[in-house]
């Protein structure tokens, strides 16, 4: 199985030499990567799910299913996107869960929040960063879970169409299709709150 | 480009991925529209909060966790997928059963017993020769006891 894994430019080296460790039995190597990704996949959970306590159990179970599935993973894409794959499909199932007992919708955010969330939508807002980091986290959680994913994907963490399209498991034509209507999404919310303040 | 095929680009305009030669002519139509003027700002202006959301801080403590866990899970050892071998014909076994069972229909419905109409049987002015038909001849149980009469 070892040599089936290939090297690509975008896999360091230094992973690929761990990732071997590990497979030849050393456990331990693995602390390395985990420190090396810690960070990454607890921010992306944390972004996702809005809940620290949730972000970090999702985020060792991640690591946990990671290693199981360490010997599937094959170099084709850089270690990174693999294991954003892994946080991303695991999200999802968390987030399905959630939804059973917690949704809250886009008109009942409205009647909440709408003054506060029209400075979103300003160049210069009037409210502190730790406000808008608030609501921006409500904004992306009215928003369905695949546009919630992509747009966390993209917009914070950088990854580029052809890496959204390894970890989402689809063409780089859908990732195109899908970002746009998550963003449209956003605007026209931002157009309905502004006709509403009109009216 | 169109009015519309520009809006359906839009909000990408800030993409590295988008040709130049797209950019430049939305560029081109952002000077003269309005209306994508001012949803690309309202789009812009989320997009630039985006930042502002919380990232997660290094921690020692996380990654023991996970490690304590992994050394909890003793069994638990990165997985070798081996491809799994599917038997040969494994379809055949449940066809046979479903063939098996579709003869048996057939033969239970061709060798069906001939039903007797009880109504036309008791309704009948002519008796009915089945195997409920009463004969109303008196029976030679000498016969049918196969007892030879004496010729006198």
């Amino acid at each position: 199985m070892i040599d089936k894994l290939h090297f690509t430019e975008e896999n360091s080296i230094e992973d690929f030499e761990i990732i071997l460790d590990i497979l030849a039995g050393d456990r331990d190597a693995y602390k390395e990567i985990v420190q090396k990704y810690e960070v990454r996949v607890r921010s992306y959970c944390l972004n996702v799910l809005q809940n620290s306590a949730q972000a970090d159990d999702a985020a060792q179970e991640i690591f946990i299913k990671a290693y199981q599935a360490l010997g599937q993973f094959r170099g084709a894409a850089s270690f990174s996107t693999w294991l954003y794959r892994i946080a991303a499909n695991h999200c999802t199932d968390v987030i399905r869960k959630i939804a059973r007992w917690k949704t809250e919708s886009w008109e009942a955010l409205l009647e909440k929040e709408g003054e506060q969330l029209e400075s979103l939508f300003s160049v210069a807002p009037k409210i502190e960063r730790s406000e808008q980091s608030q609501l921006i986290a409500k904004l992306l959680s009215v928003l369905p879970e695949k546009y919630r994913t992509i747009l966390v994907l993209r917009e914070i963490h950088g990854l580029s169409y052809q890496e959204l399209s390894e970890t989402l498991e689809c063409s780089v034509d859908a990732v195109k299709a899908r970002l746009k209507r998550a963003r449209q999404e956003i605007e026209m919310k931002s157009r309905h709150l502004l006709e509403r303040k009109r009216v | 480009m169109d009015h519309q095929s520009i809006k359906e680009k839009l909000l990408s305009y800030k993409d590295p991925e988008l040709s130049t030669a797209e950019r430049e002519q939305i560029t081109l139509h952002l000077t003269s529209c309005e209306d994508c003027r001012s949803a690309f700002a309202r789009w812009e202006a989320v997009r630039s909060k985006f930042k502002a959301l919380p990232s997660a801080r290094s921690s020692e403590a996380f990654v023991n966790q996970v490690m304590a866990r992994l050394d909890a899970l003793e069994k638990v050892e990165p997985t070798i997928v081996v491809s799994e071998q599917r038997p040969f014909l494994r379809w055949l076994l449940p066809l046979t059963g479903y063939a098996f069972a579709f003869f048996l229909m057939i033969l239970a419905i061709t060798h069906q017993e001939q039903q007797v109409n009880t109504d036309a049987v008791l309704l009948a002015d002519v008796p009915q020769a089945s195997q409920w038909t009463f004969s109303m001849e008196t029976p030679d149980t000498s016969r049918l006891l196969g007892i030879q009469k004496e010729e006198i």
